[in-house]
């Protein structure tokens, strides 16, 4: 039953209607409607209770500004709680449900706590909850917890999409309403490239929710009119549904579009909402205004809002918010409210109209210079308490109470940038201040110009302006006929003697609360925010922080103007975190980059890790293999004992030519690479500028002025960068060029005693790998499988024979097929990065955990190479620095448990056998661990103050974290053929 | 000796292809052409570079931002003192390196990258879903390196409603999926709200 | 935030990387120093600082901005820069 429906109003359509559940009632509404309108027209003013005292609420307004009704939308994983039932709009089969009591919404047994508020008055958790402190985790925060918050969200993975876009435009308009269509006509006109965005789903704001014409027609017919002829225009794109919440540096705009929220199913592919950056040359806020309300006692119950907001619900969705209306004014635009009542037919029990010289009105009951100083109704309000001038009182039967207490423009975008807004006296009310984000003007009631008529001639203008700077011919505007009342106001903040009366409803913050504040020393707007937690809850107090900034001020004597306002920041209204992330989530949270044989290595067996960006096969499982270990030490013996395939084209790689190459690179290693002959490849250690190293890998000469240098995985993108700036920067006069070939070539190293007989079936037979033709370290270019061009790099990071073979990508994935089956008379098997851990930790190879940022080359054995360098290169001088070379860092040694299977764990500290663990004791850390299947031991690499001069000794590996103390050997990282005979074989 | 043939493949290849279709828009893989990066060597040694390029294939090197193209070869800008020069024959890195002989460096990266295109009036609506750059007043000629959802990617106004994009063999998968995404998302608003 | 690369006109700042300041550029011919490397001015107001247009055309850059408003006053090539001084 719409039984509050008025016929004849609204801009809904009764041809269309809608079913819904508001808890678990059947109702009915409309297209058109928003939750709150047709719950209103379904006579359900009881919307939820409030955050602290659980008492009753509904909407205090009409808009996105609402405090009050917040409402669970959506079942199950959809559930969206928190939701202002004022700006969603309704679709069939809609679910909705209150929030914030135990037991029924009418009977919350949480209500206990308003019989008991003089108890929990602000501050009351910061003194109440001190002492005794152990008590805090236990009791109080848990209980405190459960109490807390309004909605819960559903606790399951969002199954919703959202979009991210980016969208450019001359001019960005903010608001559709009788401003913003008035500025999109103009610049629209003119042939600009506008975007209008608003947040509402009808374009037209006040237009649509005020009786007066515009152009000899209706207002919202008007609105209308505007927004089809920008529709035709293909310089103009519309965004309803859509919220600028927030403005950043360099024209950029955050918005937040409802793409699909609004319908009962949502589409397999739309997204619930898009997450948009809106790159504009101008901007014109044309936000508009918000109304405050007024502190009496008991101002918060349902049946109790905004004067505008009662005319919204009335002329945009023909919905009487009460059958008897009592409006409280401290200006003329709450007569409005009166006025229109009583044209659609309603009674207007009594106006009144706190200015002192209020005149009487024609047909209404005015309380000149009087007040509504108290409401009575349990879930509703039902009758107004009147204080006349004179100070007597007396009751009034009214299920609604319309207060206004002036608008505030909704300056907050113009603040995101550190502009502060201004306090009119004439309007009472903050404005725009003089220095907006740059690119952005203000029109309108936004910047208080409060009449229809002003804000039409304001937005024409500021797009005027706009098109001048931006170069257009902006067009004449004729400004439609509209009405152009003066809105007298005289500031009006509270009822004299009230205490429970509300100025921020969602935070349940009173005027007690901030004389609390006040007489407790929290006196400026900041620490009273803090304090109070006035404005600090989901609606950012839009209706509540002007009247309590007011009441500070008279508190402290100081103007509003000193007092000033706390900072506004992005977001304007809440912005879901899934729509920050858009697509960026689960799989998809980064790209994921593929080597050309992960397709064959998940066909057989592999187990992917993470490598950066990358996707790196860690073992392959075969057969009845349990646990990783068993894959892994079964690669490691295959590798070590016949022959093993590893794809590692994920090293990156960069194509070094020019005149200076050689020189080039020997400015950023710290040892030589000029001299290196054709055909040979080189390792290299590269220092950062502060001594420390950053990076190693080694580096092929293929001609004259020709290198290519591998990096390792994690960091190509940092090495790349860094050779850049190298060659940009700080040599701009070397001949010499970089390009990143990392994805052009697919690498497998093939690694074992059969490494050479397995290529040698591959490669065409003019290419002679034997030894004497391609030793250690030697590099050629070849082809391979009859005619494909590939290179052949002999390196080995196991310590085995061993050789790396690249082809083009694009024969990457029959690549390692070749060489599986090349391989197969010789017992090939591929391995992953588990296993080519356990061997380079064997050959006491460094890598990432080695070179973790703290590392010198010394520490790593390495420091000679540079030493012996006459010429400069990165890092060189600030290697030198005593602490870099004390005798005590430090040093990279090798260490095997005492007992073969204790398994130690990488992290562990050294320490001498008996010592406490502390700072002082500690000798050093291991960086890597491993089972060694040819040694049969734990091993590690660890770095050791004094390690050279520890081989043989025995030490503690102590592990805090892992609460071990394992007995270890130091020994030569070197541990598996020490001499090298078998890489060189 | 070899036994062995090796058969070129494309990323999609194991996934059926990449093909993206919904009303006004299509995006799919183009047949690998050869691709060659081309750098100006540093000093006077570089300033023959454009005559010997101009001369060889019949396109200039292009200015920052733009591509050349004539008789099947491509030269796109890459950065600067750097171009991408792209044809469909397996010659290219030959002819590339003979032409640039002294005056620049030639690297072949001809499987490095993976092209596609994309097509139709809805491309640049796709598009503004993927990256934050103006594709309604991109120009034809123009091109473009930017991150595309996280990934970079190059990307030419081919004509009015044709585009030409190269991105990383590594991730063309992932950014394949992001295409997908983002034209389904598109085709699903469908008249619901302007596009 | 938005750059306006000389090569590609104007970015999203997401596509760059931040060094700092651009006398990073003046490596000491001997070697560097103490100064050199660790010493850096950090005003508020202008500074001169190194942007690498990491997602673009991978060029360095020296950009002035004011480092309380994020006002951008000129961009240009790092590589044109030093072969200017």
């Amino acid at each position: 039953m719409q039984a509050n429906r008025v016929e004849g109003r609204g801009l809904i359509d009764r041809d269309a209607p809608l079913n819904f559940r508001f808890n678990h009632e059947k109702m009915q509404g409309y297209a058109g409607d928003t939750v709150a309108s047709a719950l209103l027209a379904n006579g359900q003013r009881l919307m939820g209770r409030s955050f602290k005292y659980h008492r009753p609420r509904g909407p205090l307004s009409a808009g996105p500004e609402e405090p009050s009704a917040l409402l669970t939308i959506g079942r199950y994983e959809h559930e969206d709680p928190n939701v202002r039932a004022t700006v969603r709009e309704l679709y069939d089969g809609l679910r909705a449900r209150s929030q914030n009591h135990r037991g029924s919404l009418e009977r919350d047994f949480m209500a206990v706590t308003d019989l008991m508020n003089r108890f929990f008055g602000a501050g009351f958790y910061y003194k109440t909850f001190m002492w005794p402190a152990k008590f805090w985790e236990s009791l109080y925060e848990p209980i405190i917890r459960a109490a807390a918050g309004l909605g819960a969200l559903p606790g399951d993975n969002d199954p919703s999409q959202y979009e991210h876009g980016c969208r450019h435009c001359d001019l960005l308009i903010i608001g559709a309403g009788p401003t913003g269509l008035m500025a999109a006509l103009t610049a629209g006109r003119a042939g600009a490239r506008v975007i209008l965005a608003d947040e509402d789903f009808l374009m037209g704001g006040r237009l649509n929710a005020e009786s007066h014409e515009v152009g000899g027609m209706a207002g919202s017919a008007w609105a209308a009119q505007a927004v089809a002829e920008l529709a035709a225009m293909p310089n103009v794109r519309l965004m309803p549904r859509t919220t600028v919440f927030g403005v950043y540096d360099g024209g950029v705009y955050g918005a937040l579009e409802r793409v699909g929220e609004h319908q009962a199913e949502i589409p397999a592919d739309l997204p619930r909402q898009c997450m948009w950056k809106l790159v504009a040359k101008r901007a014109i806020l044309c936000a508009g205004a918000i109304e405050r309300s007024i502190a009496f006692e008991n101002n918060d119950r349902p049946g109790i809002m905004l004067a505008g907001a009662a005319r919204t619900y009335l002329n945009r969705y023909g919905v009487a918010a009460g059958k008897s209306v009592a409006v409280f004014t401290n200006n003329d635009d709450g007569w409005r409210t009166a006025e229109d009542f009583r044209d659609a037919g309603l009674d207007v029990a009594v106006v009144a109209d706190a200015r002192a010289d209020a005149k009487e009105r024609d047909g209404f009951r005015t309380i000149a210079g009087g007040v509504i100083a108290d409401s009575v109704g349990r879930l509703g309000v039902h009758t107004a308490t009147i204080r006349h001038k004179t100070g007597t009182e007396d009751s009034v039967r009214a299920d609604l109470i319309a207060v206004s207490g002036g608008w505030s423009p909704a300056v907050h975008l113009t603040c995101h940038q550190g502009c502060k807004p201004v306090w009119r006296e004439d309007i009472a009310a903050f404005v725009p201040g003089a220095n907006p984000p740059q690119g952005l003007t203000v029109a309108g009631a936004a910047q208080g110009d409060f009449s229809t008529s002003a804000c039409l001639a304001g937005g024409a203008s500021a797009a005027q302006a706009a098109l001048a700077d931006l170069g257009f011919e902006a067009p004449a505007m004729e400004t439609p006929e509209a009405e152009d009342g003066a809105t007298m106001i005289t500031p009006f903040w509270k009822v004299e003697g009230c205490q429970r009366a509300w100025l921020d409803h969602q935070n349940d913050v009173t005027v007690k609360d901030i004389a609390m504040s006040y007489k407790e020393g929290f006196k400026s707007v900041e620490h009273m925010k803090r304090y109070t937690t006035l404005g600090m809850a989901t609606d950012q107090g839009k209706t509540a922080n002007v009247p309590a900034i007011a009441l500070m001020a008279e508190l402290t004597g100081k103007s509003i103007q000193e007092t000033g306002t706390t900072v506004f920041r992005p977001p304007y209204t809440p912005v879901p975190i899934g729509a920050f992330g858009g697509r960026h989530r689960g799989k998809h949270f980064h790209p994921t980059r593929l080597t050309p044989s992960h397709d064959w290595a998940a066909a057989n067996g592999g187990d992917f890790v993470e490598a950066g960006l990358w996707l790196r096969t860690q073992w392959f499982r075969q057969g009845s293999e349990k646990g990783w270990r068993d894959s892994v030490d079964r690669e490691v013996v295959t590798t070590r004992s016949k022959v093993g395939v590893c794809d590692v084209t994920t090293l990156g790689k960069i194509d070094i030519q020019g005149a200076d190459a050689g020189e080039f690179l020997d400015r950023v290693y710290q040892n030589g690479f000029s001299k290196l002959a054709v055909g040979k490849c080189r390792y290299g250690l590269m220092l950062r500028e502060d001594g420390i190293v950053m990076d190693d890998g080694t580096s092929a000469r293929f001609a004259e002025d020709h290198y290519v240098m591998t990096t390792t995985t994690a960091k190509a993108g940092q090495v790349m960068r860094h050779l850049e700036f190298c060659r940009q920067c700080l040599w701009p006069d070397l001949d010499v060029a970089l390009i990143s070939t990392t994805e052009q070539w697919a690498q497998y190293a093939v690694a074992g005693p059969h490494a050479r007989d397995l290529l040698r079936k591959v490669l065409d037979a003019e290419h002679d790998i034997s030894n004497d033709a391609l030793p250690y370290m030697g590099c050629a270019e070849v082809t391979v499988c009859g005619g494909v061009k590939a290179r052949i790099f002999r390196l080995s990071f196991s310590g085995e024979l061993a050789y790396e073979i690249a082809v083009p990508c694009r024969y990457g994935h029959d690549m390692m097929e070749v060489l599986m089956k090349a391989g197969e008379e010789f017992g090939a098997e591929p391995y992953g990065t588990e296993a080519l851990g356990v061997m380079r930790i064997e050959k006491g190879h460094a890598a990432g955990n080695e070179l973790d940022g703290r590392t010198t080359a010394g520490d790593l054995g390495m420091g000679r190479l540079g030493a012996k360098k006459n010429t400069d290169f990165i890092g060189k001088t600030m290697a030198q620095r005593e602490g870099l070379q004390a005798e005590d860092r430090a040093v990279m040694v090798g260490l095997k448990t005492v007992e073969p299977t204790a398994k130690i764990g990488g992290g562990a500290h050294f320490l001498e056998k008996g010592a406490e663990p502390t700072l002082e004791t500690d000798l050093g850390w291991i960086a890597s661990v491993a089972w060694s299947p040819e040694l049969n031991n734990y091993i590690g690499i660890g770095f050791l103050k004094h390690g050279k001069d520890r081989m043989g000794d025995r030490l503690r590996a102590w592990d805090g974290v892992r609460g071990t103390d394992i007995e270890v050997e130091i020994c030569s990282p070197h541990m598996v053929d020490p001499e090298g005979e078998r890489l060189r074989g | 000796m070899a036994d062995f043939t090796l058969t070129p493949r494309s990323i999609f290849d194991a996934v059926g292809g990449c093909r993206v279709e919904v009303e006004g828009f299509a995006f799919d893989e183009t047949p690998t052409r050869s691709l060659v990066s081309l750098a100006r060597r540093r000093g006077e040694a570089g300033a023959a570079l454009d005559a010997a390029v101009k001369a060889a294939f019949g396109a200039d090197l292009p200015e920052p931002g733009r591509f050349t193209e004539a008789n099947g070869v491509t030269i796109i800008f890459s950065q600067p003192g750097q171009w991408l020069i792209a044809a469909e024959r397996e010659e290219l890195e030959a002819e590339v390196r003979s032409t640039a002989a002294g005056a620049g460096t030639v690297t072949d990266q001809s499987d490095a990258f993976t092209e596609l295109t994309m097509e139709g009036p809805l491309a640049v609506e796709v598009l503004s879903r993927l990256s934050s750059l103006d594709y309604e007043t991109f120009e034809v000629g123009q091109v473009a390196r930017t991150p595309m959802q996280q990934i970079a990617v190059t990307i030419a106004r081919t004509g009015a409603e044709s585009w030409r994009l190269n991105t990383a063999r590594s991730t063309a998968r992932d950014f394949a999926h992001d295409v997908d995404v983002a034209a389904k998302a598109i085709g699903a608003r469908g008249s619901l709200a302007p596009t | 935030m938005r750059i306006n690369c000389p090569c590609c006109g104007e970015r999203m700042v997401e596509e760059f990387t931040y060094l700092g300041d651009a006398a990073m550029m003046n490596r000491p011919i001997e070697g560097a120093t103490y100064e050199y490397t660790y010493l850096r001015d950090n005003p508020a107001g202008r500074h001169r600082e190194l942007w690498y247009h990491e997602q673009g055309c991978r060029s360095w850059l020296v950009v002035e901005r004011d480092t309380t408003t994020h006002e951008i006053f000129s961009v240009e090539l790092a590589e044109e820069v030093r072969n200017a001084s």
